[in-house]
């Protein structure tokens, strides 16, 4: 297990440096390391998962202790339980056919090795979270993601857009970042360790209240990375970056990081339902508060960008609601599909000449035909249609959130998936269906080479049938993690079917509304109408705005304040007095370099016979 | 005190005084003659010492050839002024200070360690010298011919190097 | 009396006198003639070592110093001679350029 691991976690990085050390040489040939490095890592993953699902143990080993001080030990080491196992595969299978579908769209980049390097990374650091075996070293890999997805959001660096949205997605995960330090340094101060075997083992009748404020801490931090209400706005922003990689953040390595975090946690989220509850009500509330933005954006990544926002919403809730297995399930389908929706939607870009607006499409059906397809499959899976692989895992939410007894939660799900399914096929239908809107564009489009073709069916093939194994899922899971009691009562074939006839009416009004108009357009003039439309269309006009009044006003003067004393004072006295102490030094020492032999040859002496003084003393 | 020990004393104070005189004349004639003075009584100690041999070749090599070389060169470079060269600065003072500190102090730890009791080895003849020389300390001597070989071409090289300019 | 010390310290007063002279004059040729008094009290600090310990292994050492010395002298000559013609002096202090303008 020990080589299984390391091959698993290192190949990457190995990829990384080779590609990231002779980029300059490597050029177009990147994708010759890169691929093939994720592939060996894909390997490893469903080894592990084979080993894992096999032998029904954890596995854990520390290799070195990395940090010793008094009494924090961290080691350097794995532990992979079911849990783990089922990330591995996800994360290494869906980034290895991102991989390969980059090789085709980036194609035509000039800084192709630096793309790929950067890539081998994301997942490397992505493995490190997923395998660490205490929450420090899951820290690095959290880190690692961050930067990783800072350096891809801004990969196309000379585009203003696209630094801003790099800087805004590392400062706003570093406010979550900086709640989960907290977290870990609760569970410190708790525990007096950060190794899981050791939380998890030890006798978990702690302060209830510091415990909670260790979980809400670490779910501060999930919030950042996994783009949760209030901190999901680096997410839409995050589209500057390629495709590709939208796809990678959204389904494999990165958002979904806080979801695996709090399910990592699951022993002591147990401890305290009450956390558990915060963490589902954020996530319900996130589902649809997104999912509303989603319906009225122009912008085809974006709308994604939304819904994955949205999906992560419902992931909370299972993960806080106690049911783990049908938080980290909707998980794994939804790394398919959206990973899927995100290749589609890039080869839509690349078809339409990068061009994103939604209104300027149309009709790519014809044109797309294998996009269009995948891209649909996708879409139904997102919606929840039976028998896609969305609609089991979320059902499964849906279920565990009515059985929870918080029907405000409850009723959030359901709306949740009504928006889901009316933004998802408003978007099949602008782009796919109809008349094509830009007929320049339109007559311009092509389909994308196979590179690009073959994962998005392969990725097309999972999201239909990835949802069949919910019951071995189920069993799975919660054979190792702990699960809050709910009575198990078998879902009945109410609830499907409402969430299904909720589906369909979201489908159809799309259908209506876009296919064949049946809404009268007066309804478009209606004041109210209007104004709802504006709200959303402006994104609740709110939450950068918010942000600006409630936050920025006073952050900005504390920041002018921190500048002026400790950057003005220590930073630049430090740096300044430093440079002015060398050089008074230099003044001084340079005497001894007069140039005159007879300065030498004293001064040689003199330390000649030091050196006897000492050898003689 | 013996008579050997007078007459060593004598030359002990001899080569003192020229070494004294080379620091402190200031016609460049009287340097090379006090420097002359202590190789002289350097070579009676010699003598003394049981080291005949070394102390002809003293008289030869130093007194005989190094002393008149430096004669030469300050003939040819006509240094009649008296010199003012001294380190009058504080480096000077600090010079002093060193080699006193120096003195000091081996002259404390000589005495601290209590050296061997004197007495006199073997007598340096030439016939047992050459037999150590060309038997047991071959290969210094061949070093020792080679560098006097590589001076000589470097003598020749620099002298011609002058000539040019 | 211990006279193996009184000589040595003989020695290294003929030494010291000699390392004066490289310090404390400037001028190339004494330093010179410095560097050979102190050459020489090394020779003696051989040949006495070299009684006390009954062999003459200080003597063959001072004889190799000596044919050293010869050869270090004659070319410091020639070095002074150049050094002469270049400036005009032999103070030591004025040769402080690494680059021959």
């Amino acid at each position: 297990m020990d080589a299984l691991v390391l091959l698993t976690l290192f190949v990457p990085f190995v990829g990384f440096l080779i590609n990231g050390i002779f980029n300059r040489y490597i050029g177009k040939k990147a994708h010759w390391i890169a691929v093939p490095a994720l592939g060996i890592s894909a390997l490893g993953g469903l080894a592990i998962l084979w080993q894992v699902a096999g032998s029904g143990q954890v596995f854990e080993n520390t290799f070195w202790t990395w940090i010793i001080a008094d009494k924090l030990h961290v080691p350097f080491g794995y532990y992979i339980d079911n849990l783990a196992a089922i990330m591995v595969f996800v994360v290494t299978f869906v980034s290895f056919w991102i991989h390969l579908y980059s090789v085709g769209y980036m194609a035509e980049d000039r800084s192709y090795a630096r793309y790929f390097a950067y890539l081998n990374f994301f997942v490397f650091a992505m493995l490190l979270l997923v395998m660490a075996n205490n929450y420090v070293l899951m820290f690095v890999g959290w880190e690692g993601v961050g930067l990783a997805s800072y350096l891809l959001i801004g990969f196309w660096f000379h585009k203003k857009s696209a630094s801003d949205a790099a800087n805004k997605a590392f400062i706003v995960n570093r406010i979550g970042d900086a709640g989960f330090l907290l977290g870990i340094f609760t569970l410190f101060a708790l525990f007096g360790t950060l190794n899981y075997t050791d939380i998890f083992g030890s006798n978990l009748t702690v302060n209830k209240g510091l415990l909670s404020l260790a979980l809400i801490f670490l779910f501060i931090g999930a919030t950042g990375k996994s783009a949760q209400f209030p901190l999901y706005v680096w997410l839409p922003d995050a589209m500057e970056g390629p495709t590709p990689v939208s796809a990678l953040i959204h389904a494999a390595t990165m958002v979904t990081a806080g979801v695996y975090m709090v399910a990592r946690s699951a022993p002591l989220f147990v401890q305290v339902p009450e956390a558990g509850y915060i963490v589902a009500l954020t996530g319900a509330f996130t589902a649809v508060f997104a999912a509303t933005m989603a319906l009225v954006n122009n912008d085809i990544k974006r709308i994604i960008a939304y819904s994955t926002i949205s999906q992560i919403g419902y992931m909370m809730v299972g993960v806080g609601l106690g049911a783990y297995w049908a938080g980290i399930f909707h998980l794994y389908t939804h790394a398919f599909f959206k990973a899927l929706l995100f290749l589609g939607a890039g080869s839509v870009m690349h078809a339409m000449h990068d061009v994103l607006d939604i209104n300027r499409m149309g009709g790519l059906k014809e044109k797309l035909p294998h996009t269009f397809w995948t891209f649909l499959i996708g879409s139904l899976a997102l919606a929840g249609i039976f028998p896609f692989a969305g609609f089991w895992s979320k059902d499964a939410i849906i279920h565990y959130s009515e059985l929870s007894g918080y029907s405000i939660i409850f009723y959030l799900t359901l709306t949740g998936v009504l928006l889901t399914a009316f933004y998802t096929f408003r978007l099949v239908f602008r782009v796919f269906f109809g008349e094509p809107r830009d007929r320049e564009l339109y007559e311009k489009a092509h389909e994308s080479p196979p590179v690009m073709l073959i994962p998005m069916w392969v990725l097309a093939f999972f999201a239909v049938v990835a949802g069949f194994v919910s019951g071995w899922f189920q069993h799975f899971l919660e054979a190792q993690l702990p699960h809050a009691h709910f009575e198990h009562t078998q879902a009945g074939i109410t609830l499907p079917i409402i969430t299904n006839g909720l589906a369909l009416i979201g489908i159809l009004i799309a259908y209506f509304m876009y296919v064949k108009p049946a809404v009268p357009s007066s309804l478009g003039e209606n004041p109210i109408v209007k104004g709802i439309y504006k709200i959303l269309y402006y994104r609740w006009g709110i939450i950068s705005d918010w942000y600006e009044i409630v936050l920025m006003g006073w952050l900005r003067s504390l920041a002018a304040g921190v500048y002026r004393f400790f950057e003005d004072l220590f930073i630049d006295g430090t740096v300044v007095g430093s440079a002015g102490l060398t050089a008074a030094t230099g003044n001084i020492v340079r005497k001894l370099q007069d140039g005159k032999y007879s300065t030498y040859a004293l001064l040689m002496t003199a330390g000649f016979i030091l050196i006897l003084y000492l050898l003689v003393l | 005190m013996t008579l050997t020990a007078v007459i060593f004393t004598l030359f002990a104070l001899l080569g003192l005084w020229g070494a004294l005189v080379v620091l402190f004349a200031k016609r460049p004639v009287y340097n090379a003659l006090g420097l002359l003075l202590n190789f002289v009584s350097l070579a009676a100690i010699y003598i003394m010492l049981n080291a005949p041999f070394l102390g002809v070749i003293q008289i030869i090599v130093y007194s005989g050839a190094i002393v008149v070389f430096f004669l030469f060169v300050i003939m040819i470079l006509n240094l009649r002024d008296p010199l003012s060269d001294m380190d009058l600065s504080f480096k000077g003072l600090v010079a002093f200070v060193l080699m006193i500190s120096l003195l000091s102090l081996l002259g404390v730890y000589l005495y601290v360690i209590k050296l061997p009791a004197w007495k006199l080895g073997p007598e340096g003849s030439p016939g047992k010298l050459g037999e150590l020389l060309l038997r047991d300390y071959l290969i210094p001597f061949e070093l020792a011919s080679i560098l006097l070989l590589v001076a000589i071409v470097i003598a020749v090289v620099l002298g011609k190097k002058g000539e040019e300019q | 009396m211990n006279y193996t010390y009184w000589i040595l310290m003989l020695a290294l007063l003929y030494f010291s006198i000699g390392a004066l002279v490289v310090l404390f004059r400037r001028n190339t040729l004494i330093m010179l003639m410095g560097l050979e008094l102190m050459l020489n009290s090394a020779n003696f600090a051989l040949i006495t070592v070299g009684n006390v310990v009954g062999s003459l292994e200080g003597q063959v050492f001072a004889l190799v110093i000596l044919a050293i010395a010869a050869a270090e002298v004659a070319l410091g000559l020639a070095i002074v001679i150049n050094l002469y013609r270049l400036k005009g002096s032999a103070n030591i202090d004025e040769f402080n350029s690494l680059k021959s303008d």
